[in-house]
């Protein structure tokens, strides 16, 4: 680099801002270290002169910014001013429709409106109707069967008050919905009512096969108010996989073979039963359009918020003390056996000390050894022991 | 007929809007006819809906929850800005829901609607070369718009009715008539004969009344139906038989046919013959001309009742003409006789034959001269005047002969083309972007090369 260009080509900004000598001595001493004499008040001049200039530039550019932040504050004013006169305009809307709301918080009940609403009225096309259902249908429209409203409402109160019984005695309650988008709907239900969920194929045999298929699934042993009990691992090692209480099947049409263990293993189900569906598949009947996943979703909710409320009723009586459920006999067995040997242990030992004549199993300890004052003394204290003993 | 009394259920079901959506109505005749239909544009829709279209929440459509037995596949229904189905069947026996796009229709009313235009009846004089068509009404007159008549007025109120349990003869094809001759007049001749003894029992009554008054003696004793003896329906049938503007009114009585115009020019062999011209009665029914629509003639179009309503422009006032539309010519004048098809709003219209700014002989109009360089073919203001439906669902918009020119300068304007017509345009406030802003205030900011004394500026 050529010196004499230094100020032309490097501009006024790098003289003029508060010209350190350090950083101007690096610059120079970086890039060259033969300055030639003559120039070096060329340089100087060049240095002051664009100082000047920019110097000016500076003050300008300041008091540019000075007059824009004294201004900010009457703009900001203003609006503030402005958003507070028209925050009040406009409508509110208090409630809006969510889709998912009916996953996130379902009813308790379904009212017929509901039931309008999710679609639960629409059966299939009348030439696929299943004449088993007749006593569900409403009439057809548009060529597709209407199911009743009131059918659906009074099944679907009937089956909740099942899922909430059951829960409240304790019971396993499967749900079960494979078609798709049914995964969320079933995950939350199971959820709320503390129970299992299958939203993927049905492994057939998981009932009536289920010491070879569910072999070496983790069991536990809970008490009334579901705390896990320990020392039942001998007994857990030995019990045969479980079967759930009660079957809830979203789409009994997928689902036969499920359908038909539980039958076997006389488990209670409960289903929506579409109009081309056989009602006698489950115990329990819905009658209900299972396609629509909004329909679907209602009839999940309602019946996962009383599996809920079962849940809730049999931990508020079991911390009263009231349980309605039996532990079961294979459990009982269990703990009276185990009983039985640790009393049978102890009785033999007993036995066995009485007959050697040797020291029970306490052992010595430090006080056996003591006299009774130094005993006294360890009781009370050394000055406690009345003088006169 | 007191309505049947039904479940909580059932009355929530009659008000769902499942329930409420209408039966789909028959295909167009001509495309009916036609086993596949092709029309001259793929783009072409039919030419009336037969099917309800219906929308969703977007919400709602994300799901794809339409309200139907089940949701629809997303891939083809999100999609879409124009939200709108419509539904040929909720279930099938596939066990799909089967639906296409009703975009075109539902877009095809929004843009209707926007024209502002009442529906009219149609005109009397469908090339109407006079400047004011004073035979539109509106279809929501009330002496116009009735069907509930009592059917002893069904006559009396013919020229005021617009829906009729008997053909519209004019538009039948021959094959039809005799059809219609076979199945449905000829089993009624008995009907027929005591209607005419009822007709001619009233006669009698109304003579003799009338003769009586005159001579100022007693009325005589009423002539009853059943005291007509055969010989004299037999008699009074020879008799009319030649009259046929008589029998004509006693047949469309009976039948209760939609009315006929009558030619409204006689043809020569007529009056040179030595028969008498008998034409079927003069009506002054909207629908004679063209026939009778099928749905109601409004086909629920628009239900403004006027047009004579004015504009407001926020800067120029109320507009004396309400705002020109601009129109594409979709076919310019082949020849004298077919005149220019221009598209308005989705709809196909006419250009208006005679002298007229449409239709100048001179200069480069569009509408006479085809311009394959312009992109999307040649565009002008119109202003539409008239639109009706037509006796086979078809929506006529007529324009008029010329469009105010000051009109079509504030409606450039108002989508921002052309300049301001009489005052400036407003002025633009001129705003710092915020990239201004940010740079103005970040010259203290590090700046890479800047901080290190090598400046950018030559």
């Amino acid at each position: 680099m050529i010196i004499r260009n230094f100020g032309v080509r490097h501009g006024r900004q790098v003289l003029s801002a508060p010209p350190s000598a350090p950083s101007c001595l690096r610059l120079l001493s970086t890039q060259t270290t033969t300055a030639v004499a003559g120039n070096e008040a060329a340089v100087e001049q060049l240095a002051a002169l664009s100082a000047t200039h920019a110097a000016r530039e500076a003050r300008l550019a300041a008091k540019r910014q000075e007059r824009e932040i004294a201004a900010m504050p009457s703009k900001f004013k203003k609006f503030i001013a402005y958003q507070k006169e028209t925050e009040k305009l406009g409508s509110e809307i208090e409630r809006r429709y969510l889709p998912d709301e009916i996953i996130r918080n379902p009813p308790h009940d379904a009212s017929l409106e509901d039931l309008l609403a999710a679609q639960c009225h629409m059966g299939h096309h009348v030439s696929r109707w299943n004449p088993a259902n007749s006593r569900y249908i409403y009439g057809q429209r548009s060529d597709i069967h209407i199911i009743s409203l009131e059918q659906t409402a009074a099944h679907l109160r009937r089956a909740a008050r099942v899922v909430e019984e059951v829960a409240y005695y304790g019971g396993l309650i499967l749900f079960v919905g494979n078609r798709k988008g049914q995964m969320p709907i079933v995950t939350r239900m199971a959820e709320m009512a503390g129970a299992c969920h299958l939203f993927q194929k049905w492994t057939p045999g998981c009932i009536t096969n289920k010491d070879v298929l569910l072999q070496g699934g983790q069991l536990k042993i809970v008490d009334e108010t579901d705390r896990e009990l320990q020392g039942f691992d001998e007994h857990l090692r030995d019990c045969r996989p479980v079967t759930p209480d009660l079957v809830v099947c979203l789409n009994p049409l997928e689902n036969y073979s499920m359908l038909r263990e539980c039958a076997v293993a006389t488990i209670p189900t409960v289903g929506i039963v579409d109009t081309d569906a056989d009602p006698s598949w489950v115990t329990y009947q819905i009658p209900a359009n299972d396609d629509s996943l909004r329909s679907v979703a209602l009839i999940a909710g309602v019946l996962g918020r009383a599996g809920e409320r079962g849940q809730q009723r049999r931990l508020e009586d079991a911390k009263q003390g009231v349980v309605a459920w039996q532990t079961p006999k294979d459990v009982t067995t269990f703990v009276n056996r185990v009983n039985k040997n640790i009393k049978a242990e102890a009785a033999a030992k007993e036995k066995k000390r009485l007959a050697e004549g040797g020291p029970d199993d306490n052992g010595l300890k430090p006080a056996d050894l003591m006299t009774e004052e130094e005993v006294l003394a360890e009781m009370f204290g050394p000055g406690a022991v009345p003088s006169k003993y | 007929m007191a309505s049947r009394s039904v479940s909580p259920g059932g009355a929530l079901l009659r008000a769902s809007r499942m329930f409420s959506m209408p039966a789909p109505l028959p295909p167009p005749a001509q495309e009916a006819a036609q086993a596949t239909f092709r029309s001259h544009s793929d783009t072409a829709t039919s030419a009336y809906p037969t099917h309800q279209v219906i929308t969703t929440l977007s919400h709602a459509r994300k799901e794809g929850d339409w309200g139907l037995k089940r949701p629809l596949p997303l891939r083809s229904t999100t999609k879409s800005s124009t939200p709108m189905l419509r539904i040929k069947g909720i279930d099938t026996i596939e066990q799909i829901t089967d639906y296409t796009s009703g975009a075109d229709h539902g877009l095809s009313l929004l843009k209707f609607q926007e024209l502002g235009l009442p529906i009219s009846t149609p005109s009397s004089r469908i090339s109407s070369l006079s400047r004011s068509d004073s035979g539109a009404r509106s279809v929501f007159d009330d002496d116009i718009d009735c069907t509930d008549i009592a059917a002893k007025d069904r006559a009396k109120l013919v020229d005021q009715r617009w829906r009729f349990s008997g053909p519209w003869l004019a538009g039948m094809s021959p094959g039809d008539f005799k059809k219609y001759l076979a199945e449905k007049v000829r089993p009624r001749r008995t009907a027929f004969r005591n209607f005419l003894k009822e007709k001619i029992a009233r006669g009698l009554n109304e003579t003799a009344k009338e003769r009586a008054l005159d001579r100022a003696e007693e009325e005589p004793p009423e002539v009853t139906v059943e005291s007509i003896l055969d010989e004299q329906v037999t008699e009074y049938l020879r008799e009319v038989r030649n009259q046929n503007a008589i029998l004509y009114q006693l047949v469309g009585e009976f039948l209760d046919l939609a009315p006929l115009k009558p030619p409204s020019d006689i043809t020569s062999d007529q009056l040179m013959g030595n028969q008498r011209v008998t034409l079927a009665p003069d009506t002054r029914n909207p629908y004679a001309q063209h026939g009778p629509p099928k749905t109601h003639p409004s086909a629920g179009l628009s239900y403004i009742r006027t047009g004579a309503y004015m504009e407001n422009h926020p800067v120029y006032g109320p507009q004396k003409e309400h705002k020109p539309v601009e129109a594409r010519v979709l076919r310019p004048r082949s020849s004298q006789h077919h005149s220019a098809k221009l598209g308005i709003a989705g709809f196909v219209s006419e250009s208006q034959a005679g002298d007229n700014i449409h239709n100048q002989k001179s200069g480069k109009s569009p509408l006479r001269h085809f311009d394959p360089e312009l992109q999307g073919g040649a565009k002008l203001y119109v202003q539409p005047e008239l639109a009706s439906v037509d006796s086979d669902g078809k929506l006529r918009i007529k324009i008029k002969d010329s469009v105010d020119l000051e009109a079509e300068l504030v409606a450039r304007e108002l989508i921002g083309e052309g300049e301001g017509l009489f005052g400036q345009q407003p002025k633009q406030v001129e705003e710092v972007s915020k990239e201004t802003l940010r740079r103005h205030y970040s010259t203290k900011t590090s700046r890479g090369a800047q901080d290190y004394g090598i400046s950018m500026d030559s």
